[in-house]
Parts: structure tokens; C-alpha cells; sequence
């Protein structure tokens, strides 16, 4: 069995665990042990949704995880199942930008609104044009 | 408050990490599938926040804290997790307790030079220190926030 290694890469930068957790705007402080264990737990979250994520992989002959296999994990492990909408939102075309990792906030309680959880890509393509205006965009469209 | 994408993503290096370490050999991983990876990582923390903050504002407390997150990850049914990351805190708690005793043992040895070089070896110290604890913890030693 391995031993411990130093495992120094695989710990997830605390300050930007934090910033994260901070998009839910109904989190106040947080104690410095929090995104410690965050990090942990993300590790092993990722390592699982990996191991799964392979299996399907092998056993459509491919040595190349994909999207699809992925969304396949996400709909076949309840364990997943909080993953659904970011599955449904993800797509293998050119709507691949980084900003599109945007779209996964409106999921969960942030500084906008409570009520929307999904955003049709359109209102995604406005809010990220002009920054500025972006909160008001989303209120709009999801309203 | 500017907000950028890039810094509300986790960083690639440790995903790669991750995705090396727990892939077999010969296995990769698609650009979109890595990225996708990045994002699933994101909402994980989110959904662990959002159910630990529930325990905390249930306990009328306002700051989250490890035990709320343990709850969480049982309420979200990552029962197995429970162990490793109490085999974490511990090593956490350890290292700052650690930590301190070592900051406070350079403190006193500062006070005795504070008439010489006292000031630049403070900073350089201090520089040590943070990368030191950069490096074996990854530790914010920040205050915390408020939102």
C-alpha cells in the first residue's frame, strides 16, 4: 500500500476556498479549519467522481474521459445528483469558455436573487458581456 | 467588487494533481472534461457551504465551522468521508498548536535582540514562516472576513 506522500499539491489554496464559499451570501465568517476540510473533501469528492467517471470510460473502450461520460456518471450515481443541473448546463461545443463557470452560481443563493436556478444561455451571454450591469441582466431575464 | 472568473475557479495545477492520482495509466482526460472537473469541484463547495452554513444558522451561530461541515457531509451522504477528515482536523489542530508554540518562542527570542538587527530579521522570518506554512499547510492565516 503507498504511503503517506507529501501530498503538498493536491491541497486546494485556502483563500480561495474561502472566496468561493463567500459567493453564498448568507455565509458570515468562517472558522480557518473550514477550508481545510474543504480541501480534503474535495479531493476525495473529485477522486471519486473520477474513479467513476473511468469506469464508464473502460467500458466504452476509451482511454479519454469525456463530457459524456461524465454526465453518464453524474445521472447514474445519486451521490452525483447535485450535479445534474451543471451536467445539463455543460456542452461539448464552443460554449466551453471559462465564463461559463458562471453559470453554475446562480444555482445557489448569491448576492442577485433567491429565486432563479437556472439561466438560459442567453442571459448568461448578456451578463457576462458588460460586467456592470450584469446583476441587473439576471434579474430581468430570471424574473 | 471586480469579479473575475478565473478566481472563483480552484486552481488547474491541483486539479491535474488530482486527476493524475486517481486515473490509472494510460487514461486521460478530454479539455472540456477537465474543465467541466474544475466546475463540479466549484459546485461541491458550494453545496458543502450551503448545508454546513444550514447547521450553523440552525445552532444561531454566525461563524461556520468544521463541525458544520463534518453535518454537511453526512447530509449529503459522504458518510465515508467522516473519518479522513476528522484524521485531517486533527493534523490541522496539531499543526497550529505547533505553530504557535513556535511563534511565540521566536517572539521572546526577538525581544531579547530588539536593540540590534532586530527589524531585519523580523521580516525575513516572518517571509520565512509564511512560506513554510504555505508550502506544508496551504494555512490562511487572514482574518476572517466578514461577508
Amino acid at each position: 500500500m503507498p504511503g503517506q506522500k507529501r501530498r503538498y499539491n493536491v491541497r486546494f489554496p485556502p483563500r480561495r476556498i474561502k472566496k468561493i464559499m463567500q459567493k453564498d451570501t448568507e455565509v458570515g465568517r468562517i472558522a480557518m479549519a473550514v477550508p481545510v476540510i474543504i480541501s480534503r473533501a474535495l479531493e476525495m469528492f473529485l477522486k471519486s467522481l473520477l474513479t467513476k467517471t473511468c469506469l464508464i470510460t473502460q467500458s466504452k473502450l476509451s482511454a479519454v474521459i469525456s463530457i459524456a461520460h461524465m454526465k453518464q456518471c453524474i445521472e447514474s450515481e445519486k451521490l452525483f445528483h447535485f450535479l445534474k443541473d451543471l451536467a445539463e448546463r455543460t456542452s461539448t461545443t464552443a460554449a466551453q469558455k471559462d465564463n461559463r463557470g458562471m453559470n453554475v452560481w446562480p444555482l445557489y443563493r448569491n448576492k442577485r436573487h433567491e429565486i432563479c436556478a437556472k439561466k438560459p444561455p442567453e442571459a448568461a451571454e448578456t451578463s457576462l458581456d458588460n460586467d456592470s450591469s450584469s446583476s441587473e441582466s439576471e434579474l430581468y431575464i430570471c424574473l | 467588487m471586480a469579479e473575475r472568473p478565473e478566481d472563483l475557479n480552484l486552481p488547474n495545477a491541483v486539479i491535474t494533481r488530482i486527476i493524475k492520482e486517481a486515473l490509472p495509466d494510460g487514461v486521460n482526460v478530454s479539455k472540456e472534461a477537465r474543465r467541466a472537473i474544475s466546475q463540479a469541484a466549484s459546485v461541491f463547495v458550494l453545496y458543502a457551504t450551503s448545508c454546513a452554513n444550514n447547521f450553523a444558522m440552525k445552532a444561531k451561530r454566525k461563524t461556520l465551522n468544521a463541525g458544520d461541515v463534518m453535518a454537511a457531509m453526512e447530509e449529503m451522504e459522504f458518510e465515508r468521508f467522516l473519518e479522513p477528515l476528522r484524521e485531517a482536523l486533527e493534523v490541522y489542530k496539531k499543526g497550529q498548536k505547533g505553530k504557535k508554540e513556535v511563534s511565540e518562542q521566536k517572539r521572546k527570542d526577538r525581544e531579547k535582540k530588539v536593540d540590534s538587527e532586530s527589524r531585519e530579521e523580523e521580516e525575513e522570518e516572518e517571509e520565512e514562516e509564511e512560506r513554510m506554512e504555505e508550502e506544508a499547510e496551504g494555512e490562511a492565516e487572514e482574518e476572517e472576513v466578514e461577508n
